[in-house]
């Protein structure tokens, strides 16, 4: 079972929604599984706070510079030096790294723990997976350049690292797919799983007359389906809550 | 050449269909014969996928709209550009020393590719690059999903914090670091507590690095004219009768917290006007459909209650409003079609 599952596509197919799930249905499976939000994004209300799936990483730029100097004056000082402050400012890559290798090191300590990590959509994704290959140009030697290869070698371990590509039948969103998984590929992280999310098959079958506009989703839907192999196909759910939809989305994960 | 060159922004959540909007905005306008230019910054480039555009980031492609969309729009053209920060880089150095510098120094590079940390400041100098060189009647910016707009608007900030604050910063330290290359720049720095801190951080970073990092202030702010000739354009983007913002969602779209917030942290940024558009209405199709038993009409009510929840958010911000329907074809060009006919 990876310890690391990153779930991204194209924006809006609902990545958020379908983490949480993800997050719960590993929970009722027993698993010490915990949700993280890699950019601190808006997640639903009813979940907010709730500690048995939300794992806060509220200071882990602190923690993290904490450890490698050993000392917490140390880090607090540097940390609040206006040259640090501008180094941080500069490079907004930095602070996606240091979250990674926060969240690397959670894993490290607790080896029961799987964190589902919420990313951002394809192609800042992309951006985020390709930083610590950019930062170990730059930072050839040092603290950070030892983590990174620790980092690395951890998230090219298909049985560590897990990706999860979510997609909806629409034309634009299956070819930002394909060419998230080409970019994946290339970086030589694992192969991504892709998901299909909003299908609309299930109401189809359900209704006897269907009008022309589901219809013609449908067959939309089926011309994009037959050319590609999906791991798994979530239906659109008919609720406008986000507690329900999750509910019923770790409920089709369960089975 | 007398009338000032307008903006349109189309910002909005992920999947809400900015880049068709953009797109067909950009073929509207070019069919009243104005000279627009199509820019997108969102690192997944869709834009690519809807116009054909070959492997061509960075530079500018004019667009025959009969290619894309067959038999339409005459012999009416207009200018795309898939933003690239290497390109912009390049355009900022002129060239000449373009390829030493980048040879020479790996944080840059590596700053100046997709994606990289100076995305967001490189297009905001790519959007006022072709601003200030008149060229053209509108400029229309496809951005990415929600956040990352605001990163953008940012921008504004950045500049800002960039030349008076960082680089004062650094730059105190500069002197004594040109005068005795070869000498530790630790050694040089003894007047300052920085030294300290700079002996710690470099334990973490390695020491080449903040000599790098030092190397790529410098010639930044070599430029810093083009960056602070950008940070103008700021007052163009708060001219209501300049720049417009599309603040787009989509019916199929639950995301309505995220769009106030959007709305809220763009309009403490700019105060150019805001137009929500509301796209991917079915309600035509809802209104001719007849339910024949509770299945279908529990189905029927689900669709109508999201056109309607977003109608009332629209009467909640008081904005101007328009709406787009869907179009129900598989292919973006249909799509671009009907977008076009509805402005």
């Amino acid at each position: 079972m990876s310890r690391l599952i990153a779930v991204s596509g194209k924006g809006g197919v609902g990545k958020t929604l379908y983490s949480i799930a993800l997050t719960k249905s590993l929970r009722e499976q027993g698993k010490e599984a915990y949700y993280i939000n890699f950019e601190n994004q808006n997640i639903p209300n009813c979940f907010k706070n709730n500690e048995h799936i939300v794992l806060s990483t509220a200071g882990s730029t602190s923690e993290y510079i904490t450890k490698k100097l050993g000392s917490k004056t140390i880090s607090n000082w540097i940390t609040d030096t206006k040259f640090f402050k501008a180094v941080y400012g500069l490079l907004p890559g930095l602070s996606h790294m240091i979250m990674l290798g926060h969240i690397l090191d959670i894993l490290e300590k607790s080896p029961h723990k799987i964190i589902i990590l919420d990313s951002p959509a394809s192609g800042h994704f992309i951006s985020v997976l390709s930083i610590p290959n950019q930062f170990k140009k730059i930072l050839k030697l040092g603290a950070i350049a030892n983590d990174i290869d620790r980092m690395m070698a951890l998230m090219t371990n298909p049985g560590f690292f897990n990706i999860k590509l979510l997609t909806i039948p629409t034309s634009l969103a299956v070819q930002e797919t394909k060419e998230t998984v080409e970019q994946i590929e290339k970086l030589q992280f694992p192969k991504p799983e892709i998901i299909l999310n909003n299908s609309l098959e299930n109401i189809f079958k359900s209704l006897e007359n269907p009008p022309p506009f589901l219809i013609q989703k449908i067959e939309n839907e089926n011309k994009l389906l037959g050319t590609h192999n999906f791991k798994k196909i979530i239906p659109y759910i008919v609720s406008l809550e986000p507690k329900e939809i999750i509910e019923k989305i770790s409920g089709q994960l369960n089975e | 050449m007398n009338s000032t060159t307008q903006i349109n922004i189309f910002a909005g959540t992920g999947g809400v269909g900015k880049t068709t909007l953009a797109t067909s905005k950009a073929i509207f306008e070019a069919q009243q014969n104005k000279k627009v230019l199509l820019i997108t910054i969102d690192p997944s480039l869709r834009l690519k996928q809807l116009i054909n555009l070959e492997n061509n980031e960075g530079y500018i492609n004019k667009i025959l709209i009969k290619d894309i969309i067959n038999s339409y729009g005459g012999d009416h053209e207009f200018s795309a550009l898939c933003f690239n920060p290497l390109n912009t880089f390049k355009k900022i150095t002129k060239n000449h020393d373009f390829d030493k510098i980048l040879q020479d120094n790996r944080i840059l590079k590596i700053l100046t590719q997709p994606f990289g940390a100076m995305n967001e400041i490189m297009a905001y100098i790519e959007l006022s690059y072709h601003y200030f060189s008149n060229e053209y009647d509108l400029i229309i910016l496809d951005t990415p999903p929600g956040k990352n707009f605001v990163d953008f608007i940012h921008v504004f900030e950045k500049l800002n914090t960039f030349f008076n604050f960082y680089f004062f910063e650094i730059f105190k330290y500069l002197p004594s670091i040109k005068k005795n290359k070869n000498t530790s720049i630790f050694k040089k720095i003894v007047n300052s507590g920085i030294d300290k801190a700079l002996h710690y951080l470099e334990k973490v970073t390695g020491p080449v690095f903040i000599e790098e990092f030092i190397n790529t202030i410098s010639i930044l702010y070599e430029k810093k004219d083009i960056f602070l000739k950008a940070s103008t354009l700021k007052d163009y983007l708060n001219n209501e009768k300049i720049s417009t913002i599309f603040l787009t969602t989509s019916i199929d779209q639950i995301k309505l917290e995220e769009l106030k917030e959007l709305l809220k942290e763009i309009s403490s940024y700019i105060s150019s006007k805001k137009v929500l558009t509301i796209n991917k209405s079915l309600s035509e199709q809802l209104e001719s459909w007849a339910p024949t038993n509770n299945e279908e009409q529990y189905i029927k009510d689900h669709f109508l209650f999201k056109e309607n929840k977003i109608k009332n958010i629209a009467h909640e911000l008081n904005l101007e409003t328009v709406y787009f329907s869907e179009n129900l074809s598989v292919h973006p060009y249909d799509h671009l079609i009907s977008l076009i006919n509805e402005w």
